[in-house]
């Protein structure tokens, strides 16, 4: 009874308990029709439901589906998009656009350096050209 | 009318309609560039222009923004619209087997019969779908989300009760923020950002977009771009013209539910999807696998709602979605009254948005045979420079939307949601449904508890409107077919 579903399915279920005794707080007007409590109890019941469903159907499988790979490059890949977040308000959109295509596209293995600066100038300024003329999008 | 209509389409309203199809394709098919959006500049840009160049304008971007939608989620998973949706299921996996070209014209030649199909239905039937549409009780409403949602089965092609936790998580999502019935907040904890709700746009961008990003990082793909030549395969069109009774089914799903204010395209793409996934025989590939079928009635669909949602604008004065409402707008800019009134006060403006949408399908059609494959050919490209254009496109698309970072950040926190749960075997496509539903939902359900706490006799209120019972009786089919087939109670079983 160990193995990895089952566990989703338990760990959905208290979510869903958690957020059962959350929808009911809302609940503060007489007419249960109308409360803002009522529709969020009932999905979160439901979600409740179903992960009980759940657990019940997965509670002695052995096949584990989960697909694997290479996590290093995602976590990387991860940090420098919040970074990029972070960074955008700093150095405006344009600045930090360049530098952000420009280390993934080291990350991913380009090492031509002429290349990348290349690249990044382009596509960055041309989305932004995009965007902010073009579109009027209001960009930082 | 047909000479009415013939009256109006001159050169000039041509090169309009095709102007603003060239920019509905652009923006259509960028995620977090609506054609809501689109129509909305527009709109202000038209001002002290006469009504009919106005008009020719609008439908163009409206006619071909809602079909480009379709490109980028057959070449990059990422939808261009929630419309789009149901489009990524069949269309990301043809192209993936270098069959993108293949998708691309058979979504170019449904989506051009669907919207056909949606202004001719406009042109014929308005005054009685309006009244069909006008109908539909909050319960009705209710439970059409419902069935939408139920439908989900259909969208997860391994595990049904993995798809309706994910759809009811996403349900759970959109109650997010301030009730837009009582006005207080719901789980926002303090948060300001949250007091706002969660958009769709970051969302459908992160468990798509960025999520298939970093699930080709993840499993580390040698250039999976060189697998889609999409110039490769060819198909003839009797072979894509082979699927029109499909077509022309799931056009009429789609151009009805577009006549129900606020329903919309994803749910009549979904529903079109489930129900050419159930009725269609010898396909030679499974649906979510590639299946043409699936693109036919996916796009059928949701281009029919184009017509459909015009229906209850024109005839009753009630937008049948956002673009519509902003097309109401113009209307009122320009000194018209939509409503009852329209066919005998100003009957050329019905003309005009026949004859748009006319000109504008024909547009598409161009555009989705020429520049469309055109388009494609970018994806071309090594991965080290395709993916942080993907990634850019992702972040600047959900800022677009709102210019607001904090959509930056969800989309994000999405993505990795949308990857954690690909690489465990859960569906994304049912939570992006059931947050666009999920409001539909909760205020329809609650306006139907108020109305039936007042009334004398429950029982006959609602077991004697023949629309209630159909939809409940489909809802209870769906479910109960979807456990059946999966064998729930079964040891252990997947």
């Amino acid at each position: 009874m160990g193995n990895r579903q089952f566990k989703e399915a338990v760990f959905l279920a208290i979510v869903s308990v958690f957020f059962i005794i959350e929808s009911y707080k809302l609940h503060n007007i007489d007419n249960l029709a109308i409360s803002p409590a009522l529709f969020p109890l009932i999905v979160s019941s439901l979600i409740l439901l179903l992960s009980i469903l759940m657990a019940f159907k997965y509670r002695e499988t052995d096949r584990d589906e989960r697909i694997l790979g290479d996590k290093k490059v995602v976590l990387k890949v991860l940090a420098l998009s919040f970074f990029y977040l972070y960074s955008m308000d700093k150095l405006g959109f344009l600045y930090s656009s360049m530098v952000y295509i420009g280390l993934f596209s080291l990350i991913l293995g380009e090492r031509n350096i002429v290349r990348i600066i290349l690249f990044s100038l382009l596509f960055s300024s041309l989305i932004y050209y995009i965007f902010k003329v073009l579109f009027r999008v209001y960009l930082p | 009318m047909i000479n009415d209509i013939l009256t109006i389409i001159d050169l000039n309203f041509i090169f309009l309609v095709f102007i603003g199809s060239l920019a509905g394709f652009f923006i259509g098919a960028m995620p977090g560039l609506s054609v809501t959006m689109a129509t909305a500049l527009l709109v202000s840009l038209t001002f002290t222009w006469e009504a009919k160049s106005a008009l020719a304008l609008i439908m163009g971007v409206y006619v071909v923004g809602v079909y480009s939608g379709a490109i980028t989620a057959i070449l990059v998973n990422i939808p261009g619209a929630p419309s789009s949706i149901a489009t990524t299921l069949d269309g990301y996996p043809l192209a993936k087997k270098g069959k993108g070209l293949i998708a691309i014209r058979v979504t170019t030649y449904y989506s051009f019969l669907g919207t056909i199909f949606g202004i001719l239905m406009l042109a014929v039937s308005a005054r009685h779908m309006a009244k069909l549409a006008l109908a539909f009780t909050p319960m009705d409403y209710f439970l059409l989300a419902l069935f939408g949602i139920t439908t989900v089965g259909s969208l997860t092609s391994k595990d049904f009760l993995k798809g309706l936790i994910v759809a009811f998580i996403g349900v759970f999502i959109s109650m997010i923020g301030i009730d837009p019935m009582i006005g207080i907040s719901r789980f926002t904890y303090g948060s300001i950002n949250l007091q706002r709700g969660i958009s769709v746009i970051p969302v459908l961008i992160g468990l798509f977009g960025f999520s298939e990003l970093l699930m080709q990082l993840y499993k580390g793909e040698d250039d999976p771009i060189e697998e889609m030549d999409i110039g490769g395969e060819k198909i003839g069109l009797k072979e894509i013209l082979s699927h029109w009774k499909l077509g022309l089914k799931s056009s009429l799903i789609g151009a009805v539910i577009g006549a129900l204010p606020g329903a919309g395209g994803p749910v009549a793409s979904l529903i079109a999807y489930d129900h050419g996934k159930r009725t269609t025989r010898n396909n030679k590939v499974a649906f979510g696998e590639g299946a043409v079928e699936g693109l036919v009635a996916s796009e059928a669909a949701n281009n029919a709602c184009i017509g459909g949602a015009l229906i209850p604008m024109l005839t009753l004065g009630i937008p049948g979605d956002a673009v519509t409402a902003v097309i109401l707008s113009a209307f009122y800019i320009h000194g018209l009254r939509p409503g009852p009134l329209l066919f005998s006060e100003t009957p050329e403006m019905f003309a005009i948005i026949i004859a748009g949408g006319v000109v504008g399908s024909i547009s598409l059609l161009i555009l989705g045979l020429t520049i469309a494959p055109l388009v494609s050919r970018l994806l071309n490209i090594s991965k080290s420079y395709l993916l942080p254009i993907v990634a850019l496109l992702c972040i600047i698309g959900s800022y677009g939307a709102s210019t607001n970072s904090f959509d930056i950040l969800l989309m994000l926190i999405f993505g990795v949601v949308g990857f954690l749960m690909r690489i465990n075997g859960y569906p994304i496509a049912p939570m992006v449904l059931g947050l666009v539903l999920g409001g539909l939902m909760d205020s329809n359900f609650r306006r139907a508890m108020a109305l039936l706490s007042s009334s004398d006799n429950i029982f006959l209120d609602i077991f004697t409107k023949p629309i209630t019972v159909i939809l409940m009786t489909l809802v209870l089919i769906s479910v109960i077919s979807n456990f059946i087939s999966i064998g729930y109670l079964g040891k252990g079983k997947n």
